[in-house]
């Protein structure tokens, strides 16, 4: 067999790297911060000249060869300085080199910017692991053989990132850290819209990550608890009698509004006359007061010992300190603004274009009202009621004042926080959490079976050409 | 014949516009075509008609019954909007049907009247589709059946060929005409566009401003148009003021830059277009006799089926030709010569027409007692 005469420049490389191996462990040994003559040294400068053999008497790749020389030269130079023994550092010299291998061979035609952006990861995974996290190192190799798997793509890197991150940095919530930030990844990536532009993107990361943030530690809290401890929670009846009260009361309130709100809103709509805009401003007052604040001022009014309420009283018999009705009057007062709003917008946009045309074809303006005009808001209707709902149900401060009992959910929540205390209202809060948060996504899906200006429901409207 | 659908000095006041006195009348059977430039009132005065504004003052007769003041849904008249309006929330079916429940008749009668209808438009192939998925044509034609299945007396019809591409367009047009032939409804079709008024119409109102300047056939509008709006909208331009003349029995036009002779003698000053397609075109410039003029050639623009040569008569005159594609070696920078095929049109003065305001307040009643 007929031996290659080696080139220059290989010659070069490979007296070099081996002058550096021989050089550092030289100087290394005679400053006294390394054994020059233990094994595991040995064998490294061992194989370095082996190495240079087989470099220079063969065509293998220079490139694989050279890196591997660099590799072994690196970790006989600092390896011990940062892994704990010999065993340690020569595990992660043997998956670097596996690494080397892995990136020339397999990922050969990535462009520059992918290996750079191998390169930081690499090192950013080393602080982290070897010397941020003390005596990690298995991590590390773990971690490094993924990064070395997923670099070829920028995605795959952006994922592989955010569990690393995760299960450093987020430790006791570590899975939900990952599943969040895998979710936000993935509508990042998955995100269009007619004009491309990466300012959209990071205003929809961020954003997502600061909602998200506030909003999912609360689901967290349902998740947390026991299933048996929740239930336990249920069978109480004085927590049952809350949630029943809960349910009439709102859907009492609700239905009053929706009654008194729907129809106003299509006349306000639809007419213009003077004082409009200081009426639409005043139906969102109920936001603006402070709930304590309307409680009071609710109890000034319709209380049983002030004048609006002692009518009430004598003439019908109507009472409001301390019943459900009282809790409704509450109610309807907070959540008032959001049906309100979604109404108006709901028939704001039913263009009137086709109430005229209804009305050419023989409709009358309660014809249009009922077969035009509320289908085409019945989503936004619809949705108003069930934020209007929601709001109701969830009322807490005008409640506690014009009628403590018979206790809502958030008035027996309080009262059992304050008897009981944090640790043991917690079931409590997750089956009421858990409760609202069913009810909620049920109706908002509700809300998605009906017809909207804009077009009919997904599963009712065929492919528009 | 008497009119069936009668505007008598109608006039509605909507924020700072003033749909001025309105007088229109339309026979039984009749179908009108109402032209004018966007934002002159047509529309507005379709909606009135129909009940969707308040009339400020004048009557509204239907055959013998006064309409002004009956809420729409009794009026008996048919409206289709410009972007046909269909219900998103029903099908084309429902959408069809949502009128046959406010008409008398029994059941029976009203499916076989829809399937007349839908069978007439050529929608019966839509009828389990959403409206969403209907291509322009296609909801224009769901619209004008929804319609017709109320069966109304006088069809309003709000540009039914705005938007639509050549080939819809010609499609409708072609509905339009079946239909009409077919049901023969009133119908006021209203449009800016002035190869539609050509195309279908028997009669022709001109409108501008909220007002109606000339009413008259197709052929009556673009061979004499009374005012200067009416000749510049419908016709290529070619509109010149003008001073007029008797020389015994015959009348000519002074110009300035040339003399011709017009069919009558409208005033002493007033205008007259040349119509473009009534110019001819010869290649070599003639003597200088009279009602030939002659100028040099400064554009000259292919437009498919005509060719449209702009003559510079004069520096401050410039005549529009129209000559059939590929006719002569036209090039810019030639000279030519121009002659009139027929003699132009004179048309009064501005002021001297609308200080005559019998004149388009007796036009109804002129066109009544004719018939």
């Amino acid at each position: 067999m007929r031996i290659p005469r080696p080139g220059r420049t290989r010659l070069l490389v490979v007296a070099l790297l081996l002058l550096g191996h021989l050089v550092s462990w030289g100087l290394l040994g005679y400053w006294g911060l390394a054994e020059p003559f233990e094994l595991f040294n040995l064998l490294l400068l061992l194989a370095n000249f082996a190495i240079a053999g087989i470099l220079l008497t063969s065509t293998r790749s220079l490139l694989l060869g050279a890196g591997t020389m660099f590799l072994v030269a690196a970790h006989a130079a600092l390896g011990q300085r940062l892994a704990p023994d010999a065993l340690t550092s020569g595990a992660i010299l043997l998956v670097n080199i596996l690494v080397l291998y892995v990136g020339v061979q397999v990922n050969v035609h990535l462009p520059t910017c992918y290996w750079y952006a191998f390169v930081v990861s690499y090192f950013a995974l080393f602080y982290i692991f070897v010397i941020a996290l003390r005596n990690a190192e298995a991590l590390f190799l773990l971690f490094l053989l993924g990064l070395t798997a997923c670099v070829r793509s920028f995605r795959l890197l952006a994922y592989f990132w955010c569990l690393t991150l995760s299960f450093t940095f987020c430790q006791p919530y570590a899975w939900p850290a990952a599943v969040i930030s895998f979710l936000i990844l993935t509508a990042l990536f998955g995100a269009r819209g007619p004009v491309p532009s990466p300012l959209f993107k990071v205003f929809l990361g961020c954003g997502l990550v600061l909602v998200l943030l506030v909003l999912l530690p609360v689901i967290l809290v349902a998740m947390g608890e026991e299933v048996h401890s929740i239930v336990q929670v249920l069978r109480d009846a004085r927590i049952r009698a809350a949630i029943r009260t809960t349910l009439i009361t709102a859907s009492l309130s609700t239905t009053f509004l929706a009654v008194a709100t729907i129809p106003l809103a299509y006349a306000l709509t639809r007419l213009r006359f003077p004082g409009k805009s200081l009426f639409l401003s005043l139906v969102n007052l109920p936001i603006v007061i402070p709930q304590s604040v309307a409680g009071i001022a609710l109890i000034q009014v319709f209380g049983r010992q002030q004048f609006l309420g002692n009518v009430l009283d004598n003439w019908l018999g109507v009472q409001f300190d301390g019943t459900m009705l009282g809790i409704c009057l509450a109610q309807v007062f907070v959540a008032l603004p959001f049906i309100m709003r979604n109404a108006l917008a709901a028939f704001e946009a039913v263009p009137v274009g086709l109430e005229l045309s209804a009305r050419t074809l023989g409709a009358s303006s309660w014809g249009v009202f009922w077969r035009v005009a509320m289908p085409l808001a019945s989503r936004g209707l619809f949705l108003g009621a069930v934020l209007a709902w929601a709001r109701a149900a969830g009322e807490f401060g005008a409640v506690l004042f014009i009628a403590p009992t018979p206790e809502t959910a958030p008035i027996a929540a309080y009262n059992r926080f304050h008897s009981v205390g944090i640790i043991e209202s917690g079931p409590l809060v997750a089956a009421l959490l858990l409760f609202s948060l069913a009810m909620f996504f049920l109706l908002q899906w509700g809300a998605q079976m009906l017809p909207s200006v804009h077009g009919l429901p997904e599963s009712r409207s065929a492919t528009v050409p | 014949m008497q009119p069936f659908l009668e505007l008598r000095r109608l006039r509605i006041t909507l924020g700072d516009f003033v749909l001025g006195e309105i007088s229109l009348t339309l026979a039984c059977g009749d179908y009108l075509v109402l032209l004018g430039p966007s934002g002159c009132g047509k529309t507005t005065l379709l909606r009135a008609i129909a009940g969707l504004y308040r009339l400020g003052a004048g009557c509204l007769f239907l055959g013998e019954r006064d309409i002004g003041c009956l809420p729409p849904q009794r009026r008996g008249v048919g409206y289709v909007a410009q972007t046909a309006d269909l219900f998103p929330h029903l099908t084309v079916a429902e959408n069809i049907a949502f009128g046959l429940r406010y008409t008398r008749g029994s059941t029976e009668e009203k499916r076989r009247w829809q399937a007349r209808i839908v069978d007439l438009l050529g929608v019966r192939h839509l009828m389990s589709r959403w409206p969403g998925t209907l291509s322009g044509g296609e909801s224009r034609r769901v619209a004008l059946a929804r319609s017709l299945v109320v069966n109304p007396r006088v069809l309003l019809l709000d540009e039914p060929l705005g938007m639509l591409d050549s080939q819809a367009r010609a499609e409708m047009l072609n509905v339009l005409r079946c239909v009409h032939a077919e049901l023969g409804t009133a119908t006021i079709h209203v449009t800016h566009d002035r190869e539609e008024a050509w195309a279908i119409a028997g009669r022709c109102a001109v409108m501008r401003a909220g007002r109606i300047e000339q009413v008259g056939t197709v052929e009556e509008l673009f061979r004499q148009p009374r005012t200067r709006f009416v000749a510049e909208f419908l016709g290529g331009g070619n509109v010149f003021p003008a001073r007029f003349e008797r020389r015994g029995h015959r009348y000519f036009a002074l110009l300035g830059w040339a003399n011709l002779e017009v069919t009558a003698y409208p005033g002493d000053s007033g205008y007259i277009q040349i119509r473009p397609e009534s110019l001819i075109v010869e290649p070599r410039p003639l003597d200088n006799t009279e009602g030939v003029l002659t100028g040099c050639i400064r554009q000259v623009a292919d437009r498919g089926i005509y060719r449209e040569l702009v003559v510079e008569v004069r520096p401050d005159v410039v005549l529009r030709a129209h000559t059939l594609a590929g006719s002569g070696p036209f090039r810019v920078g030639e000279m030519v010569a121009l002659r009139c095929a027929s003699p132009p049109h004179p048309i009064s003065a501005d002021e001297v027409y609308h200080r005559n305001v019998a004149y388009a307040d007796a036009e109804p009643q002129k066109e009544a007692s004719k018939r």
